[in-house]
């Protein structure tokens, strides 16, 4: 557990080591979680991946022929090297670990946006910009739609939430009501 | 009265205005996992430790476990309503009971909510479960008696308020009856200036024994005084682990106030029990007996927080007594010797006593109260100065007399009186005597006035003698308990009234 622990921390600070702005931030962490999602429900990946029979050689040529010319070198080569040590299925937790590191480092914000509806890019820009100037920091922004909370929105930005939806509102209210 | 459209229409844009704009800010984290009463979760980076944690449903939790990816947080409530994924936010708040006089009469959960359908608490003020017991220049030295109305306690283990005593014993010995007992004697502390406000907290107990209890102290008048505290054995053991904590702050409220308070915790050894489960789920490393390695600390800062405080702080007190269930007799096992080493004696409860009759089971050799005469009155330290010696020896010698025949005329006459004295210590439960009452019979069997009585009429002579008493020497027992002395003259009074009792029995 211990020893797994030190080899996220080497493979997240090694990731975030490539990211010197907030575009390439950005390209960095798609390329991981869609690398996670694959190996986490792609069958045969994760099956090549774990086989005991396919020699370590021939899973990094595997790697190298098929990525060479869509994935950046750098990050090719700390995958690579992942491959060869086995530690592949730390990838999940490498990734968390590098959001964290590479936000940090970067000053950027993680915000969840969740609104009763989907919104217009105009509000959707307008927000960012709000978001920007009140954080100070790079917005690394998600939306998403929740019709359950009626109207208003639920704005997380890191650990904080910042909750106006109806829906909360009313279980406040209804809580005010038994006297909770 | 005529309204226009365009009225109307101010009217209701002036309203939307006033809607309630606010926005809920909270910091929050994501259930990362659950099981067993306890959820980890990640974010929460400015957590408190002991703070509350809200999930969703209403359920509630106590950050614990501070780590540095996640935090662990013990969950008050049902933990199946929560999953993976779900928002845990801070609220602020450590965890805190309301407390005071609303409480009185109520049965309540840990977290201080009304279990009896006597509808809401409207306690004006609240109190952190978990406070610092107060230090060294706060406190003065136990010196005020807090009668049980036990006659085997109240003349030979005598407890004083403020006192921390232990109850110990094996499953069955009438451990929770001193208890109950002691509880509904405090209702005569009620007619005098310093009354004693009770609580009682049950834990990991069968409801139906708590509602059992709850309807004896109900029908003794005992309820008007006390809350009682209740954390079930279907209970998740996040409760059952603060609730003596709750507890103890409800009566340190009294304390504070410069009242008088008593506090049961029935029983200990189960709150260890459900500490132990909540450290080993928070992957706490587990020590002897798989406790963990705070378990010591764990009774030692609950009971340090029972005190007598000092003249300049009002001199209120919270008493304490802590019941721990031994197994098999065995009082050298972990938790036994740990509450044993941070209380101020103990009451040793005997099975083989129990089952022989001597009812309450106290074992006289074993038991102690490490305050001593200091919380006795007077009279009551002149008539049973010797007693707990007298019975050891009485003991002895009525194992000896086992294996001889002839016995000369003073062990003849020590183990007489010691068999009458054994009848006399001997208590139903549920009727505590008041303590000039346990003088009086007290007196009469140590200076041998029963030792000419069967011993199957000892106590049909005792409750003649109360009752002569009460009706021609009532002057004797309201001196005793006035002057809390026995003089000469009352001495002499006090003989007549035996002895006359003694040519009608």
């Amino acid at each position: 557990m211990k020893q797994n622990h030190k080899k996220i921390k080497i493979y997240s600070e090694a990731f975030c080591s490539l990211v010197t702005n907030f575009q390439e931030f950005q390209t960095t962490k798609i390329m991981l979680n869609d690398f996670v999602v694959l190996i986490k429900k792609d069958s045969t990946i994760s099956a090549f991946l774990q086989s005991k029979s396919i020699d370590k050689s021939q899973k990094v040529g595997i790697f190298k022929n098929a990525l060479n010319d869509v994935v950046n070198n750098d990050l090719l080569d700390i995958i690579i090297v992942m491959v060869e040590n086995d530690d592949i299925n730390l990838l999940s937790d490498i990734n968390k670990n590098f959001l964290s590191l590479a936000k940090a480092k970067l000053n950027v914000a993680y915000v969840e946006v969740i609104a009763s509806f989907d919104m217009a890019d105009d509000s959707k820009n307008n927000l960012l910009q709000e978001l920007k100037t009140a954080t100070k920091k790079e917005i690394d922004l998600n939306f998403s739609v929740d019709k359950s909370l009626i109207g208003g929105l639920k704005i997380k930005v890191d650990d904080m939430l910042f909750d106006s939806s109806l829906k909360t509102k009313l279980e406040n209210a209804k809580l005010k009501l038994i006297g909770v | 009265m005529e309204i226009k459209t365009n009225q109307i229409g101010d009217l209701l844009r002036n309203q939307i205005k006033n809607i309630d704009s606010d926005i809920d800010i909270n910091e929050v984290g994501e259930v990362l996992e659950v099981g067993d009463g306890v959820a980890r979760t990640s974010g929460l980076g400015n957590i408190m430790s002991s703070e509350l944690v809200e999930f969703p449903n209403g359920v509630f939790g106590m950050a614990l476990n501070l780590e540095e990816e996640n935090v662990g947080a013990v969950l008050f409530g049902d933990s199946s309503l929560i999953k993976e994924g779900d928002i845990a936010k801070r609220t602020g708040r450590v965890a805190e009971v309301p407390v005071g006089e609303k409480l009185l009469g109520r049965v309540v959960n840990p977290l201080g909510q009304p279990l009896d359908g006597k509808g809401p608490i409207n306690a004006k003020k609240t109190l952190p479960i978990e406070r610092k017991a107060l230090g060294v220049m706060s406190r003065s030295p136990v010196n005020e008696p807090l009668q049980t109305g036990l006659k085997a306690i109240d003349s030979m283990i005598p407890i004083g308020r403020g006192q921390r005593e232990l109850i110990i014993g094996d499953r069955q010995t009438g451990k929770s009856a001193i208890a109950a007992d002691t509880i509904i004697n405090q209702k005569s502390s009620h007619d005098t200036d310093s009354p004693v406000h009770c609580i009682y907290v049950a834990i990991g107990q069968k409801a139906s024994t708590v509602a059992k209890l709850v309807g004896e102290l109900e029908s003794n008048g005992a309820m008007d005084y006390t809350t009682v505290v209740v954390a079930n054995a279907s209970d998740p053991a996040p409760l059952q682990y603060i609730a003596p904590y709750a507890g103890c702050a409800m009566g340190e409220y009294y304390r504070d106030n410069g009242m008088h308070a008593l506090i049961v915790y029935d029983d200990l050894s189960k709150q260890a029990v459900a500490y132990r489960q909540m450290s080993l789920v928070l992957r706490r490393p587990p020590g002897r007996e798989a406790f963990p390695g705070d378990v010591f600390y764990l009774h030692s800062r609950l009971l340090e927080r029972a005190s007598k405080l000092a003249k300049d702080l009002n001199s209120g007190s919270l008493t304490a007594l802590p019941i721990i269930e031994t197994q098999e007799g065995d009082v050298s096992a972990y938790i036994p010797t740990n509450v044993i080493s941070i209380t101020d004696g103990q009451i040793y409860l005997n099975t083989s006593l129990f089952n022989g009759g001597v009812r309450p089971a106290v074992d006289v050799g074993l038991s102690v109260s490490r305050v001593g005469g200091n919380a006795q009155i007077k009279a009551m330290k002149k008539i049973a100065g010797k007693l707990r010696l007298d019975l050891a020896q009485f003991r002895e010698l009525e194992a000896f007399a086992k294996f001889a025949s002839d016995l000369d005329e003073t062990t003849a006459l020590q183990i007489t009186r010691g068999r009458r004295m054994v009848e006399v210590l001997k208590q139903n439960q549920y009727v505590p005597m008041s303590v000039s009452n346990q003088i009086v019979i007290i007196y009469a069997a140590g200076k041998g006035y029963l030792d000419d009585i069967d011993l199957d009429r000892v106590k049909e002579f005792e409750t003649g003698l109360l009752e002569h008493f009460q009706t021609k020497h009532s002057d004797c027992l309201d001196k005793i308990s006035q002057e809390g002395d026995i003089s000469d003259d009352l001495e002499k009074a006090m003989n007549i009234g035996i002895e006359e009792f003694k040519k009608t029995f």
